[in-house]
């Protein structure tokens, strides 16, 4: 039996990915928060008898809250082949996160890029093959609430867990490299994975701590307090924001040219312009701006050429001034 | 300048971020970096929560927790670049 926990951010499609796959009827929303227990669906696939692990979504390991907690514990239990981090590629700063923390665990893992239709209709482009290139693994794109891409995303899952491809190390500052791997030196062997037990250690994580200390690893306790103080002296930041930092910049987004801004010129329409409220005080100034032809025909009829023309002229002032009013009236509604 | 005195629409950057527990990581986490552009989206109708955005982020804070943050307004930044002191 094969287990696949599918990691990713709150409201990522997880779930949706499950059902698409395994054909399997878990509760979906579209809302964050949906799952919020580990849940299994099995089906045999090639031969292959599979668990697919949904759980709740995440932003980090280092867990704020409950259903944090119980991903991050059931990571941390290693009972898994391989991962599929699934990511919301409409906001792949945020996503990738989580990702290079996984990335930390250098397990077997893949990457489905989900909501990619979304995406490219927003204007944007990604250069699949050079985030494959720099993470080292599949990265597919996948539209969950259509089915699209889990064929593919399963069988390089089954062939990433069968040939071990491990990510490629997105390496952090080079002494925090260096106390790192002096922390994996003086690691017993746990379930978790060495480097990131020992990034937990030198962030000072609770649970990792905890769990160094129910295996009465005091020494390396001591080791990682020594790296944090050697670190921070000399960088002068708490080293949990260094971190921070290097897991929000590490994959430069822009310069990678993963992503290209949208059209600007259709992002300013949607923007500024057609608003509903905007739409709605042009469609005022349509109605009145020029009398119609008939109304023109009476007016002339009744009072003569210059009432006309007068009448003509006017009503542009009136109807601007009329879908101003709409406007700057409206906008303190809505 | 604290993150709760800002209005809507305006932008700063953040200096720094105070105690505020473990919110603070989470914070970091979800992208609220020092040296980070942030924007204050609205405020509520009684002042809190405020929403801020940072770079295609949606954020809610309660206007206690921005107290906490220390930011600098972009116009200011620019106002001290005019007198050469930045």
């Amino acid at each position: 039996m094969i287990h696949i926990p599918f990691v990713g951010n709150p409201n990522t499609g997880k779930t949706a990915l499950i059902n698409a796959i395994a054909k399997s009827d878990l509760e979906v929303g579209n809302w964050p928060g949906v799952t919020i227990e580990k849940k299994e669906a099995r089906f045999t696939y090639a031969g292959e008898k599979i668990a697919l692990v949904d759980l709740p979504g995440a932003y980090t390991l280092s867990p704020y809250s409950l259903e944090e907690k119980i991903t991050r514990n059931m990571l941390a239990e290693g009972k898994f082949e391989g991962i599929i981090d699934v990511i919301d590629t409409t906001n792949l700063r945020r996503n990738l996160y989580l990702t290079l923390e996984l990335i930390d665990m250098q397990e077997p893992m893949v990457v489905a890029l989900n909501m990619f239709d979304d995406f490219t209709k927003r204007g944007y482009e990604l250069d699949t093959d050079k985030l494959q290139e720099i993470l080292g693994i599949s990265a597919i794109p996948t539209i969950a609430s259509r089915g699209l891409g889990t064929q593919k995303l399963i069988d390089s899952a089954i062939a990433t867990v069968k040939e071990r491809t491990v990510p490629h190390i997105q390496p952090y500052q080079e002494h925090i490299e260096k106390e790192i791997t002096f922390l994996m030196h003086a690691m017993p062997k746990t379930t978790l994975p060495p480097r990131l037990f020992a990034i937990h250690l030198l962030a000072d994580d609770p649970y990792t701590l905890s769990l160094a200390k129910t295996l009465k690893q005091h020494d390396l306790i001591e080791k990682a307090v020594q790296a944090r103080g050697r670190l921070e002296a000399h960088m002068q930041i708490p080293i949990k924001t260094i971190i921070a930092f290097l897991h929000m910049f590490n994959i430069h987004i822009e310069s990678l040219s993963i992503a290209q801004k949208p059209n600007i010129l259709q992002q300013k329409l949607k923007d500024q312009f057609i608003l509903p409220l905007a739409a709605f005080s042009y469609l005022v100034f349509i109605l009145l701006y020029i009398p119609c032809v008939s109304t023109m025909a009476a007016i002339k009829e009744e009072l003569g050429m210059r009432w006309m023309l007068f009448e003509t002229a006017l009503l542009p002032f009136v109807a601007y001034g009329m879908s101003v009013l709409v406007y700057q009236l409206g906008s303190r509604f809505f | 300048m604290k993150l709760s005195e800002l209005h809507p629409k305006q932008k700063a950057i953040i200096k720094s971020i105070g105690d505020i527990g473990e919110l603070r990581d989470r914070l970091m986490d979800l992208g609220v970096l020092c040296g980070e552009p942030i924007q204050v989206v609205r405020i509520a109708p009684l002042g809190d929560p405020i929403e801020i955005r940072i770079g295609d982020e949606h954020l809610a804070l309660r206007s206690d927790d921005a107290q906490n943050i220390e930011v600098e307004a972009i116009s200011q930044l620019r106002q001290r670049e005019r007198k050469g002191l930045s």
